[in-house]
């Protein structure tokens, strides 16, 4: 495969005189010459999606038109070279894009480049384009939408919502994707995120601000979407719940809460996480008022995961409100103790929930095996992979 | 009333229950004598000096007689709780750091301090006296993950009230908060039934609302700086603020028994600034 790709690296510079020297022998990125077909794809080539490496710091060094720049013209000038690249190159060179892309944005974020990191992903998504819309590259860009809408909604917060809003009308029967949807209005609706000011959320985010009631209806619309369209999608019917529990609307939410529970003891698809996020959600819904049952809800938490934070922040916070000053720090105790040596919590479905960092690693574990099967020739690639259900 | 019982046999069953034998320092709420932390500035220095007479405290309106006054005699339960979140890397870790190296020096031998480091996870060292051992696991830090800012500062309080002395809460926080489980309201309430004054400690980030709240309800201060390379000046400076605050004691008379007290801090026959919490819940 890199003998493939050596081949389209040399035909490619006959037609690029800048890069003669790039010919040779496999460049450094940092010394390629920014805008040029052939520096692209070199720093493409040297890239190994998921890490960060030279090659993302020689694509951030690139503007945004040294990108587009180096591709315009794609697929035809890829497709020039159809004696050695062909279709399956074709769509090769637009996966490792995506990915390269995809990676910088990830690189990019946790420095507070946001709007950088945001740009990345609009790169990303553009390589999408050069390929034909057929299973296959429907199945890629299916999941890299859920893969990028979650690093938004997770990391970021901002940025998210064009990005999704193009992914569902390109897949309006995805309940994946309704369900990411959902979930980033739900996230936009958090009163931390509501506080970001109008001018600051201007540098990340093109979406309109939108009250925290209007997101909060919008993110309802996408969850009862994704549960018509399949019923078993109990983390649509948490998330709803959880919606409902923010719009006051108690009764509701504690039904669909109570649902989902259900669903996890009647086997209907429901697991530990969602079992576990709607009894800690349970829990705030009877929070103000109802201490004891909201302590039986973060019990209930706390025994499906005995080793996560959060039940024990709940039930502390409502030991420390009743006076209980040691049983209060007793319980927090497992949280923090004493003599700790490395900031990593035991694992918390709530961060996940919040973040979606598992997921996210299924989902670029799933583009990956697309990209594999690419590689591989194999003609099964656009089969339904493990971490999307379709 | 029900509630709360059920809630501390239950409690009891989670191993979580009070351990009588065990007793706590006398700096609580909800005990019979109250103790406020109190801040007085002429212009922007700290006045010292002052004796029971020249304070007023009404409680819920009500004058009361103060018990004791005491000033830069009782050793200090100090939690530093640090965001070390993925955006703190770099040249902002090392600042942090130094910060909180720098906070630590300028404790005595009495003092104890706790290292918070939190991101979406907690990391705790001490209550101790050991500098070293609090310097060590600050050089370990390293800048990663989301942040639980609410969550760190319930725990602080928490670990504030648990030591032994007035009970001190830094917070530094570069960023939004993400990945909490407690709300403002749950945070709030912890903060209100505390007696640890909280002062938080930001840089560049919008202001927080949060935390704007959270040091007013606990009668500390925000402070929002400029640069990371202030940061241990700032921290410092906290200390030696907090160390030139009153302890007022007073024995609450004349005013309902349950519930939020409202407290309002006056020196007489003097224009000061004063800063106290704004109440307490008993």
């Amino acid at each position: 495969m890199v003998g493939v790709c050596l081949l389209v690296l040399l035909a490619v510079s006959r037609h690029e005189s800048a890069d003669r020297q790039a010919q040779a022998r496999p460049p450094s990125p940092a010394s390629l010459t920014p805008g040029t077909l052939v520096s692209y794809l070199a720093i493409i080539e040297q890239h190994r999606p998921g890490e960060t490496d030279e090659a993302l710091a020689a694509i951030a060094r690139w503007t945004r038109s040294d990108v587009e720049r180096a591709a315009a013209g794609l697929p035809g000038r890829l497709a020039a070279l159809g004696a050695t690249s062909g279709r399956a190159s074709v769509r090769r060179f637009a996966y490792m894009a995506v990915l390269l892309h995809t990676d910088a944005a990830r690189a990019m974020a946790p420095a507070g480049t946001v709007a950088e990191a945001v740009a990345q992903l609009e790169i990303a998504e553009s390589r999408l384009a050069i390929t034909r819309q057929d299973p296959e590259s429907d199945q890629f860009a299916r999941t890299w939408y859920l893969l990028a809408g979650g690093f938004l909604t997770g990391a970021t917060q901002l940025g998210g919502e064009s990005l999704l809003e193009r992914a569902v009308k390109r897949f309006p029967d995805s309940a994946d994707l309704l369900l990411a949807s959902g979930a980033l209005q739900e996230v936009l609706a958090g009163e931390e995120v509501q506080r970001i000011s109008p001018r600051s959320a201007s540098q990340v985010d093109a979406a309109p601000r939108r009250t925290r009631g209007d997101r909060l209806n919008r993110a309802a619309d996408f969850f009862r979407r994704a549960l018509a369209l399949d019923p078993t999608i109990t983390e649509a019917r948490v998330r709803l719940g959880h919606v409902l529990l923010e719009q006051g609307r108690a009764d509701q939410a504690r039904t669909e809460l109570e649902r989902a529970v259900a669903a996890a003891a009647g086997g209907e698809g429901a697991n530990r996480f969602e079992c576990y996020i709607s009894q800690l959600f349970l829990g705030r819904l009877h929070q103000r008022g109802r201490s004891v049952e909201a302590w039986k809800c973060y019990e209930a938490a706390l025994a499906i995961e005995p080793e996560a934070q959060t039940p024990r922040l709940a039930l502390s916070q409502l030991l420390h409100a009743q006076g209980d000053r040691d049983g209060t720090a007793r319980l927090l105790e497992p949280v923090a103790p004493a003599d700790g040596s490395a900031l990593e919590g035991p694992p918390d479905p709530w961060i996940e929930y919040r973040l979606g960092t598992g997921r996210l690693s299924l989902l670029r574990q799933e583009l990956m095996a697309i990209l594999e099967r690419v590689e591989g020739g194999d003609p099964g690639a656009g089969r339904a992979g493990t971490a999307t259900r379709r | 009333m029900r509630d709360a019982a059920c809630i501390l046999i239950a409690a009891v069953a989670l191993g979580a229950g009070a351990d009588h034998a065990e007793q706590l320092p006398t700096f609580r709420s909800g005990a019979e004598a109250v103790r406020v932390d109190v801040l007085v500035i002429d212009g922007s220095r700290p006045v010292a000096g002052l004796q029971s007479g020249d304070f007023e405290v009404r409680d819920d309106g009500i004058v009361q007689r103060i018990d004791s006054v005491s000033y830069e005699s009782l050793p200090i339960s100090l939690v530093v709780a640090l965001d070390v979140s993925a955006s703190v890397r770099g040249d902002r870790l090392a600042s942090l750091v130094e910060a909180g190296e720098g906070l630590v020096d300028a404790l005595k031998p009495v003092d104890q301090v706790t290292l918070l480091a939190f991101n979406h996870a907690m990391l705790r060292v001490g209550p101790t006296s050991d500098a070293a051992w609090i310097r060590a696991a600050l050089r370990s830090l390293r800048g990663s993950g989301a942040t639980s800012l609410r969550d760190a500062v319930h725990a602080a309080v928490v670990a504030a009230e648990s030591g032994v002395g007035r009970p001190l809460v830094v917070v530094f926080s570069d960023g939004e908060d993400t990945t909490s489980w407690l709300d403002d309201a749950d945070t709030l309430d912890t903060i209100r039934r505390s007696e640890a004054v909280v002062y938080a400690v930001t840089v560049g980030a919008q202001s927080s609302p949060f935390l704007k709240d959270a040091t007013r309800e606990a009668g500390g201060s925000l402070l929002e700086i400029g640069s990371h390379r202030d940061l241990k000046a700032t921290f410092v400076r906290v200390l030696e603020e907090f160390k030139r605050r009153y302890v007022v004691g007073f024995t609450p008379a004349g005013v309902p028994g349950a519930g939020w007290h409202r407290l309002d801090v006056r020196i007489k026959g003097r224009r000061c600034t004063v800063k106290a919490r704004p109440g307490y819940f008993r």
